[in-house]
């Protein structure tokens, strides 16, 4: 078989797979319709009051580390776009720590498909399905506000650094599974994790210089969040640009380099 | 072993004793909700330093009163805000765990104040650690109040805030006698309430229309009613009627909580016994 053959067929597979464990997964969320609602609120609610707090803040400053209310916006709904991909298509591997300890990660290790792929896609949060249309309708209002020049070469940059920063989440999701398969532990790693990407929803301009550092290289919130937004108000150099990508690659193939050192001392307890 | 205390007393202190054991049980889980603590402080920090720049005054707050709004925040968060009654739905619809309850000489509601007690008196200390490490490293002037009438109704005002809370989430617990899916309907009342306290940026920031609409919750008086009655910005009758809406809030929420209480034990169906 071609090698274009073999990745169309592969592709269509894992799509075909994804797909099902979707389905079922929206199954299971929509029969608690109360749950479903509320949490979907919820999550509104909490982009809501952040949007409130900045629009509110802006009617008594002029602007948050030299940006303005739009641009600050900007990074704002930037960051809720890669936190939600990276919930959406990411959040099977919170789950791996009881596949770890029951040890049901034997399943998806013996079975014919990638077992990260399989262990992220088993809970594709269709929570997050629903906030992802209003949040890109949002972005899409921000970005049509932004009085600076917006050129195509700058939007195409902007998309792919969003998908450098899903890279970036996704490498990150899989560190914390495999520190889950040498010490059971994970819970705690992603909640770190998730509060220090909260950092990215405001400028990375408004922290000290060495808070920046451990924002861009050691745990790439920055590169995720405030970079895309940057590139797209044409102010990120290009030097910057190809550091996002370096970053991205170096933390994709550490991270698949350690979860298959990992799966060394996977002891299958319990199986 | 306390031949003093009632033998009701001597329960609870038993309880108590047990709650607080069981925190320091998870003692990674501790320590790591110490770091995630401190990166929302330094967070906090930083971004208002920022919006302040060169002002001296923004929203009525100076610098120093508005880091003081942010540690008495998660002062407030740790004493007031911090519960366990989220734990109260998952046992009444997780089985025969509930019922055990009934049958043995305690109240449910004491019991479960009791646990929220002992998780906010140890959780305090370390919460003022937090604050007393960040303002250290980030050398933030802080106002420490000195006058001990004010200092009295903060302390007033914090104990109020503290039932009030502990009666909402209680309440809103008790929704589980009526559906399993209660776990959602907490996590959005848990986020408005957190909001509307004014847990995360203070109330005034938002324009008056929606601090009028903020002022007729009773979240208000959980949180930014007893901070901003710390910082004195507020007058000495407004401090008096802000008790008395409090007070009045946790009178009808207890009788809301108790009328709820026989409801649900009249629906209750003791699935899992």
């Amino acid at each position: 078989m071609a090698d274009g053959q073999w990745l169309m067929v592969n592709l269509s597979k894992y799509f075909k797979i994804w797909l099902l464990m979707a389905k079922m997964n929206l199954a299971e969320q929509v029969s608690s319709r109360i749950n479903f609602v509320s949490l979907v609120l919820g999550k509104f609610v909490r982009m809501g009051f952040v949007f409130g707090f900045l629009i509110a803040l802006f009617t008594h400053t002029q602007n948050l580390a030299g940006f303005t209310l739009t641009q600050t916006l900007l990074f704002f709904m930037t960051f809720n776009l890669v936190d939600i991909l990276a919930q959406l298509f990411l959040r099977g591997i919170y789950w791996i720590r009881r596949l770890v300890i029951q040890g049901d990660l034997d399943l998806i290790l013996t079975a014919p498909v990638n077992p990260l792929f399989r262990i992220s896609a088993r809970t594709t949060d269709f929570l997050d399905m629903t906030t992802l249309v209003p949040t890109i309708t949002i972005l899409v209002l921000v970005i049509s506000r932004l009085n600076s020049g917006l050129t195509i070469f700058n939007l195409i940059l902007y998309v792919m650094l969003i998908f450098v920063g899903f890279i970036i989440a996704f490498s990150i999701h899989v560190i914390a599974a495999s520190v889950a398969v040498f010490t059971q532990e994970v819970d705690n790693l992603i909640w770190i994790y998730r509060d220090l990407m909260t950092m990215g929803r405001f400028p990375i301009d408004i922290y000290a210089a060495p808070v920046k550092l451990i924002l861009t290289f050691v745990i790439p919130v920055a590169v995720m969040t405030s970079f895309p937004t940057k590139v797209l108000l044409g102010i990120l150099s290009p030097q910057s640009i190809i550091l996002a990508f370096i970053i991205a690659g170096v933390f994709l193939v550490g991270s698949l380099k350690l979860w298959n050192f990992s799966l060394r001392y996977y002891t299958s307890a319990s199986s | 072993m306390y031949p003093y205390i009632s033998e009701d007393l001597r329960k609870y202190l038993a309880v108590f004793k047990i709650s607080a054991a069981n925190v320091f049980q998870y003692r990674l889980n501790f320590l790591i909700g110490r770091a995630r603590d401190l990166i929302l402080l330094a967070t906090l920090y930083y971004l208002w330093k920022t919006i302040f720049g060169p002002a001296q005054n923004l929203f009525g707050y100076t610098l120093a009163a508005m880091f003081t709004y942010v540690a008495g925040s998660h002062l407030a968060r740790a004493l007031v805000l911090l519960t366990n009654t989220t734990n109260i739905a998952s046992e009444i619809t997780g089985g025969g765990k509930f019922f055990a309850y009934l049958v043995r000489p305690v109240s449910y509601l004491k019991y479960w104040f009791t646990v929220d007690l002992a998780m906010k008196i140890i959780e305090f200390p370390f919460a003022l650690l937090e604050i007393v490490i960040i303002a250290k490293f980030f050398k933030i002037d802080l106002i420490f109040q000195t006058n001990p009438l004010i200092i009295l109704a903060t302390i007033i005002s914090v104990l109020l805030a503290l039932i009030l809370n502990f009666y909402l989430g209680y309440l809103v617990s008790l929704a589980a006698f009526w559906t399993p899916q209660a776990w959602g309907p907490r996590f959005l009342f848990d986020l408005l309430l957190s909001f509307s306290a004014g847990a995360f940026f203070p109330l005034d920031v938002f324009g008056k229309m929606a601090q009028t609409i903020f002022a007729s919750l009773p979240f208000y008086y959980l949180l930014f009613f007893p901070i901003n009655v710390y910082l004195g910005r507020i007058a000495p009758v407004n401090i008096f009627i802000g008790f008395i809406i409090t007070l009045s809030w946790v009178v009808v929420i207890a009788t809301i909580t108790q009328f709820v209480w026989q409801a649900g034990l009249r629906a209750y169906e003791g699935g899992g016994i």
